[in-house]
């Protein structure tokens, strides 16, 4: 908890909701109001003591007395973490920092924390409700291809991956990737026992290590057909990676490699500014259509780039999202993600990877990667 | 279109070649001055169809396009053709054979029109695949060579294959040489699918940049003026349109020059609206607007000048910066005008055009050499390249010979 008693006052305001039993079960009400009452809550807050941010919002005149609604908190851009130290508390009162993925020559984002309890607050309940919903019916496994906290301590994928192993308590789960590489051997180990004890196998990672697992599999020419009941939680893209792969064509190769059919398969969206992460709906909601799942403390808007409109629902928009267990840093971040709102959840596009160059004229991103500020 | 009727395609081409190789080189020159001679003249029928066309097929606003046709078409004629050929090709003794495939990329209809004709001048009949944006321009080119031209025969085919028909595309690209336009990965997808006997001239990213000087008295108002030309015309979509301005001097008069640019780019709305924007870049401009509102906030430099349409942000730094296109426009102090290769280096190889004010024509050179620009211009005037402008430094005829 906070140090700062009106930050702590909001903290447990907050820990309170991520905390409620079944706070994320289907057919859970949203709860407008209170989201609504907290979210202006910490806007106040946050705009008082991120210095920055109470500027850039004062610029756009939307300050805590003219701002009567959340979706009227101006959101951050993403790449602002890479450049700002956007933080709601002394800067002295830091405990953790984590950064985004990238080289070593990118600037990276970051996101500093003076408390990690509502970071773990809120991915528990979530991870819980969509990646092992049946964990109270069945025996599971959980593997990780990540590394550890300990290797990437920087990582918050990774600290979310040590604290789902810490809490759930799965037999026979663990990372593995050690040392900088997947551990290939360790991992079929485990799951040939967790064939023999007829275990489902959740297996959790970035997108990418995916790929390096299928690739391994390939080279070594074994396919696994995994417990019934096994799953794959991937989460991330193929940005700087020398191979990529559509999520489709991911999906059908996890599924000719491992034996765990499409439906079965998670993806998760979430990003180092964010403490709340978002689900595919298939396993939580079986035979509906498949969409990404907010828990009710966070919302998620497709907007109208230019006006910051909400755009109607399943018309494309820029995703901006409103995530309350934020409480540190900032609630609002704006994405660099396009979507659509479907019912209630929302899809996310992304870029077009194969959309053709504007231009012989470009833009100049990818070109500066290493070298701009 | 399918993989076989792309064949069909070719056979025709085969034989439409034999008609191109009965000619002499004079001849095929004279046929293709005619039709530049027509696409030159603001008055013609083919500048009529494609003022009424191309605007609603690439998005651009109809006031841009026929501002940009008539700035950059206007010495693009049949004498021009002449001493091109004189130039690089032998006076016309020099030709080609087999078919060249033209891979054609972006919205601008200058690099189409010439990449389509220049295999022609060289005996070597075209097929060409359009860009996603710009079906128009292929098909007009063909249009006014069958009609201006008709002795040339159907020399000029259009592919219009599906994007991921891959069997189709195999076909478009079986010919003795690509010139293609695009993203660097789109060129090296296609490097990569061609056989070995075919060759690849390849115009991948490429951007322009602009230098402000103090060697001599400048106006800035009548500078910028002049550089929102370069700037608004086809919304910075053509690699020839300055994305970032860089001002010697201190950040007072950088500034300065900022808020007169903004006025300027105001003016140009008025004049040549900006088109359409897709929800992929305006969603990128509005995340380096608010980053760039938040640095100001920040006391970390920047500061932003923004209308509806168009966008100017003051830098602090004079290091480059994301530039998402559409009228969006960085102004970052410089030292002297020597520091501008150094810092122009993340950009490497991709500087393929200077736009100049106020700098002394030495430091033009010195300048235009250091960032490897194969084109530079006063402001106002760098989207007007003659015709035998060797773009990204590959000539328009001797780098298909």
């Amino acid at each position: 908890m906070s140090a700062d008693p009106a930050r702590a006052a909001l903290d447990a305001r907050v820990l309170a909701w991520l905390r409620e039993p079944g706070a994320v079960d289907p057919g859970v009400p949203a709860q407008d109001e209170r989201f609504g009452e907290l979210s202006l809550a910490l806007f106040a807050h946050q705009f008082e003591h991120c210095a920055a941010y109470g500027r850039f919002c004062s610029g756009r005149g939307r300050t805590p007395a003219r701002v009567h609604d959340w979706r009227e908190i101006p959101p951050v851009p993403t790449g602002a973490f890479k450049e700002l130290d956007l933080r709601s508390f002394a800067k002295d009162r830091t405990s953790h920092a984590f950064r985004t993925s990238g080289t070593a020559t990118e600037r990276r984002g970051t996101l500093w924390l003076d408390t990690l309890e509502l970071y773990e607050a809120s991915l528990l309940p979530t991870f819980r409700a969509h990646v092992l919903p049946d964990r109270a019916e069945r025996a599971l496994t959980l593997r990780v291809l990540a590394p550890s906290a300990r290797e990437a301590p920087d990582s918050s994928l990774s600290h979310m991956f040590e604290t789902v192993l810490r809490e759930t308590e799965l037999a026979d789960s663990g990372f593995d990737v050690k040392a900088g590489r997947l551990d290939v051997d360790g991992l079929l180990r485990a799951c040939e026992r967790a064939t023999a004890e007829a275990r489902a196998v959740a297996l959790c990672g970035t997108s990418f290590a995916f790929v390096h697992l299928l690739d391994a599999l390939d080279g070594r020419g074994v396919r696994l057909r995994l417990p019934e009941g096994s799953r794959a939680m991937e989460t991330g893209g193929f940005k700087g990676r020398s191979r990529e792969l559509s999520r489709s064509s991911l999906y059908a190769t996890i599924e000719a490699a491992l034996g765990i059919p499409p439906e079965r398969m998670v993806n998760q969206y979430g990003m180092t500014e964010l403490a709340s992460q978002f689900y595919d709906s298939v396993l939580q909601r079986p035979g509906e259509p498949r969409r990404k799942l907010a828990p009710p403390w966070a919302r998620v808007r497709a907007v109208d780039p230019t006006t910051g409109e909400d755009v109607g629902p399943g018309e494309l928009g820029a995703l901006v999202i409103v995530d309350l267990a934020n409480t540190g840093s900032l609630q609002a971040i704006q994405t660099a993600d396009l979507g659509r709102i479907l019912g209630d959840g929302f899809e996310v596009l992304g870029r077009d990877p194969g959309a053709e160059a504007r231009g012989c004229s470009i833009a100049a991103d990818a070109m500066l990667g290493a070298g701009a500020p | 279109m399918k993989a076989t009727a792309v064949r069909g395609l070719r056979a025709d081409l085969e034989a439409a070649e034999q008609t191109l190789h009965g000619m002499t080189g004079e001849d095929r020159v004279a046929a293709v001055g005619r039709v530049l001679d027509a696409w030159s003249d603001p008055g013609s029928e083919i500048r009529r169809r494609i003022l009424a066309e191309h605007p609603a097929a690439s998005g651009l606003s109809p006031e841009n396009v026929a501002a940009g046709l008539e700035l950059a078409l206007a010495g693009w004629d049949h004498a021009a053709l002449e001493r091109l050929v004189e130039h690089e090709a032998e006076g016309g003794a020099a030709r080609l054979s087999g078919i060249t495939t033209v891979v054609h990329g972006g919205v601008l209809p200058m690099p189409t029109l010439v990449d389509a004709l220049a295999p022609i001048v060289l005996g070597s009949p075209v097929l060409a695949k359009p860009a996603r944006r710009d079906p128009v321009t292929p098909r007009l080119v063909a249009a006014s060579l069958a009609e201006l031209a008709p002795e040339l025969g159907r020399c000029l085919a259009i592919a219009d294959v599906r994007s991921g028909d891959e069997a189709a595309l195999e076909a478009v690209l079986d010919t003795r040489r690509v010139v293609a336009t695009g993203s660097d990965a789109a060129m090296a997808a296609i490097g990569a699918r061609i056989g070995r006997g075919t060759r690849l001239i390849a115009h991948g990213h490429k951007l322009a940049v602009a230098v402000l000087g103090a060697d001599v008295n400048v106006d800035l108002e009548a500078a910028a003026a002049a550089l929102a030309v370069d700037v608004s015309l086809w919304d910075q979509l053509g690699c020839l349109s300055p994305i970032a301005c860089w001002v010697v001097g201190d950040a007072w008069r950088s500034d300065r020059f900022a808020e007169a640019l903004a006025r300027a780019l105001a003016e140009r709305e008025r004049l040549t609206p900006r088109g359409e924007v897709d929800a992929e870049a305006a969603a990128w401009i509005a995340n380096e607007r608010a980053e760039a509102e938040l640095r100001q906030a920040a006391g970390r430099g920047a500061s932003l000048h923004a209308g509806a349409a168009w966008t100017v942000v003051a830098e602090r730094d004079p290091s480059p910066r994301a530039a998402p296109l559409h009228r969006f426009v960085r102004i970052h102090p410089l030292a002297t005008p020597t520091d501008l290769a150094r810092v122009l280096a993340p950009l490497a190889t991709h500087v393929t055009g200077m736009a100049h004010a106020g700098l002394r024509e030495a430091a033009v050179h010195e300048a235009r050499q250091a960032i490897g620009a194969s084109r530079s211009a006063a402001f106002g005037a760098l989207q007007a390249p003659p015709l035998d402008w060797a773009r990204d430094g590959l000539g328009v005829l001797s780098s298909l010979l």
